[in-house]
């Protein structure tokens, strides 16, 4: 380890490889509520850095974890297996702006409240924490998703190409015009959670600002009702930027009996949007929604990039999160919810799901008190009941936040196992590249 | 659990989500640096309370390796005040007999024998003549202890509040030491100690306010149910209801004007430093303000402090500044000492009070 130190420090210098109790303390958690400590932390401070550094442990056969700002909620950047982990966050030079395109290219570092910035009129949809903090690499690493992917897609649907550094040094660029061989690679780098690559610089394009907005909060007595509002509102070719319908919320924030709480909102051309406003009071009262309000696109912006009700439900329980991420079919959302609810009972734990109909998207949130440790033991252990359930239920874990230390096994997806691993084993022989994330080495 | 219940709860209710960090002066100057940040600093308390992170001396030393400039406190989505708790953290290790470190052990020896953190008993009046004596006034200026250091500070800004208000003391050769380092650091006991002294100072001032170039201090006369402002606010006011009137300025063309604003004011040095050099004054990061607080962090090794020097210097020459103002008396001191030791060049730095001083 000694020896291993004094030839990182050799590149990086003194100051940037740290060792002591209190830096790695510093990062063995994130958002997850595990902590894993590593045995050193090494942040590069440009991609020339981190190509060496990256050298010298691989030829030590050292785990490498790479890291971002930490605001994973599955363990992403811990290192489970110990070894190093990599910061990446001083590798945040924007490296070319193309205002008219809306077209950035900038290092993996970059927050997202940086990309906010950086053109006017312009914006980063996918915000997944709220806060703005996470970084580039982090979302490409977890083809991360929002509220708004309804309308934007997930991260990998703003790419248009990337830099990525490999477990065997290379440094591969990409970039430029796609065509289809190339866009597989890039889609099978995405959201390879740094088991395969490390991600140095992406280009991704920035979608404009929509000219028009309306925001509605709607009360539900059944979730089915949400989910048959979702189709409705599809079939009238409604275009639902963002749908949000969170099961429990009253119940956990003791106020309404109602069983769900939706935030919808719609954008585009003001025609558009007003025309869409009547058709979706008419489609509600169809459907039986118990109430339908406006609420100003304002707060519904608060609810989607500052993730408002899920950090309120956090403020008012005094409660952490452990949250999972599943993407669901639709017959089956309900049931799946059930489940859910069924289990955090079991646990006797509160929960609270956050579905997107549209997607198919369920997040399911365990609530706990951090301080109790019986109450930490009975959220992991909800929560790998419910990653169990889902797979029974043929709905698959990891949409957005990733799927992390939760890990896929064979007896999971069997196919899937079995083709990753192999790609895993051509990419990075030694499985030295984010060990014990994504996928249960076979 | 080390920290007992009502600690430990607020201390586990941090959600980890890093929103504090990214408003840190210490996580931006070290480069977002995890260990800089307000969110290390819960989640590692978190980890000593339950036994998996050895509660050690650098440990503690760690605790007061910050600017204590408050911005987590308003960052928090689940409101938690992260610097407060922090504070009171300490409080509660001194409490169970912990030692902080070396230099912050003196404070309160210090101040209780010299009414200042300098330890000199008799140099908190030399910017007065030597037979002063505190008389009754409307308006009580409260010096602070940089003012021993920096006479020009306390000289210049009662220059000005004596323009605007004419009837002004201030305490002198005995002012008493507001307690607020003294209550960042975690020693709250001692204030309750010493506090006694300065309300009977004030007493005998009778004044219906004071303006106190130490910002941090004001907080600890409104306690005392004072009416109490910072300078700054005191210059503002006066600058805009034309009480101080400023001369024409001379505007050269390669003259660019930055300042650096007390981390507890609400922005009126900013304001006041724009007012007077319009297309002059440019403007530094939110996270650029300094002032008592990083006295804390500049008692251990300093190298913390100089860190966030360095950056603030250079995005300070970035954007062609020549002159910075600062608003803090002890950010004042701070920084000039760094910029002699590292012999910066290209930039004066001059504190608020005489800033406006020159110009009338
Ligand atoms: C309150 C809250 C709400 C959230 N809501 C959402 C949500 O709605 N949708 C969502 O998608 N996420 C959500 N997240 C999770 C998190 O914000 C995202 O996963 C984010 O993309 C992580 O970015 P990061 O920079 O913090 O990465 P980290 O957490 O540091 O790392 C995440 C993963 O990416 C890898 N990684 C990081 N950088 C690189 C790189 N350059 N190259 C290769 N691998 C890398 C790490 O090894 C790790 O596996 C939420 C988090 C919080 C705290």
């Amino acid at each position: 380890m000694e020896e291993l130190v004094g030839k990182l420090e050799g590149i990086l210098g003194e100051g940037e490889v740290l060792t002591d109790e209190i830096s790695l303390a510093s990062y063995s958690y994130d958002a997850s509520g595990y902590i894993y400590r590593p045995e050193v932390v090494i942040r590069p401070g440009n991609i020339d850095e981190l190509t060496e550094v990256v050298k010298v442990l691989m030829d030590y056969r050292v785990p490498i974890t790479p890291r971002g700002a930490g605001t994973s909620l599955v363990g992403g950047p811990l290192p489970v297996n110990g070894g190093a982990v990599i910061d990446l966050q001083m590798l945040n030079e924007v490296l070319e702006v193309d205002e008219d395109q809306g077209i950035v290219q900038v290092e993996a570092g970059v927050k997202v409240a940086e990309l906010n910035e950086l053109i006017d009129g312009r914006f980063m949809p996918i915000n997944p924490d709220g806060t703005g903090s996470s970084t580039i690499g982090g979302l490409a690493a977890e083809d991360a998703a929002s509220p708004l992917s309804s309308v934007y897609g997930t991260v990998k649907d703003l790419i248009l190409g990337m830099e990525v550094l490999l477990p065997n040094g290379d440094l591969v660029s990409l970039d430029g015009p796609v065509n289809r061989s190339r866009r597989n690679l890039i889609d099978l780098l995405i959201g390879s959670e740094g088991t395969l690559g490390i991600v140095t610089s992406v280009t991704l394009k920035l979608p404009t600002e929509p000219e028009e907005r309306m925001a509605y909060e709607i009360t539900f007595n059944d979730l089915m009702d949400a989910m048959s509002l979702a189709e409705e509102m599809e079939k009238a070719g409604i275009r639902q930027a963002a749908f949000e319908v969170y099961h429990n919320l009253g119940l956990v924030m003791g106020s309404a009996e109602t069983e769900a709480v939706g935030y919808l909102e719609i954008m585009g051309p003001p025609e558009c949007v007003n025309a869409w406003d009547s058709r979706i009071r008419e489609l509600s009262n169809r459907v039986g929604v118990t109430s339908i309000n406006p609420i100003d696109p304002y707060e519904a912006d608060t609810i989607w990039k500052e993730r408002a009700k899920i950090y309120e439900v956090a403020k008012a329980t005094k409660s952490a999160l452990k949250v999972g991420s599943f993407k669901v079919s639709p017959s089956s959302t309900r049931d799946f919810v059930q489940e859910v609810d069924r289990t955090s009972n079991r646990m006797k734990l509160k929960s609270i799901s956050v579905i997107n109909p549209l997607l198919g998207w369920v997040i399911a949130i365990l609530l706990h008190k951090r301080s109790e440790s019986k109450e930490v033991e009975r959220a992991e252990k909800g929560m790998s009941e419910i990653v169990r359930i889902s797979n029974n239920m043929e709905s698959s874990m990891g949409y957005g936040l990733g799927v992390g230390i939760n890990r896929i096994s064979a007896d999971i997806d069997e196919g899937f196992v079995q083709i990753y691993s192999a790609i895993k084993r051509s990419f990075d022989p030694y499985w030295l590249f984010n060990p014990g994330k994504l996928i249960e080495r076979d | 659990m080390m920290l007992g219940e009502d600690l430990s709860f607020e201390v586990n209710r941090c959600i980890s989500c890093g929103a504090c960090n990214i408003v840190c002066p210490l996580f931006i100057v070290t480069g977002f640096q995890e260990t800089a940040g307000p969110r290390a600093r819960l989640r590692l308390l978190s980890m000593v309370n339950t036994g998996a992170l050895e509660f050690s001396v650098e440990f503690l030393e760690y605790l007061y390796d910050c600017m204590s400039c408050g911005k987590c406190n308003e960052a928090c989505p689940v409101e938690l005040k992260i610097s407060d708790l922090i504070v009171k953290v300490r409080e509660f290790f001194i409490g169970q007999g912990y030692v902080p470190p070396f230099n912050i052990v003196q404070l309160p020896r210090k101040v209780k024998d010299s009414n200042s953190f300098f330890g000199d008993s008799q140099a908190k009046g030399v910017w007065l003549p030597p037979d002063f004596k505190p008389e009754k006034a409307s308006i009580l200026y409260y010096a602070g202890c940089w003012a021993q250091e920096y006479p020009e500070i306390p000289l210049s800004s009662f220059e000005l509040i004596k323009r605007v208000e004419g009837n002004v003391t201030t305490l002198g050769y005995e002012e008493p030491c507001s307690g607020r380092i003294l209550e960042m650091a975690g020693y709250s006991d001692v204030v309750e100690e010493i506090r006694p002294r300065l309300v009977e100072r004030v007493r005998e001032v009778s004044p219906e306010k004071v303006v106190s170039s130490c910002s941090v201090s004001v907080r600890a006369f409104k306690f005392m149910g004072l009416e109490a402002t910072s300078l700054s606010n005191f210059l503002l006011e006066a600058l805009r209801s034309g009480k101080i009137k400023l001369k024409q300025p001379i505007r050269l063309r390669k003259h660019k004007v930055s300042v650096i604003p007390s981390c507890q004011s609400e922005w009126e040095a900013k304001e006041i430093v724009e007012m007077v050099e319009g297309e002059n004054f440019t403007e530094l990061p939110d996270w650029a303000c300094c002032d008592c607080g990083a006295v804390l962090s500049s008692l251990l090794d300093g190298s913390s402090f100089n860190k966030w020097a360095e950056r603030v210097l250079k995005e300070a020459k970035e954007r062609q500044v020549n002159v910075l103002v600062v608003e803090e008396p002890s950010c004042f001191g701070l920084i000039t000492k760094y910029i002699n030791e590292n012999k910066v060049k290209g930039i004066k730095i001059i504190p608020l009070s005489q800033f406006i001083l020159n110009r009338t």
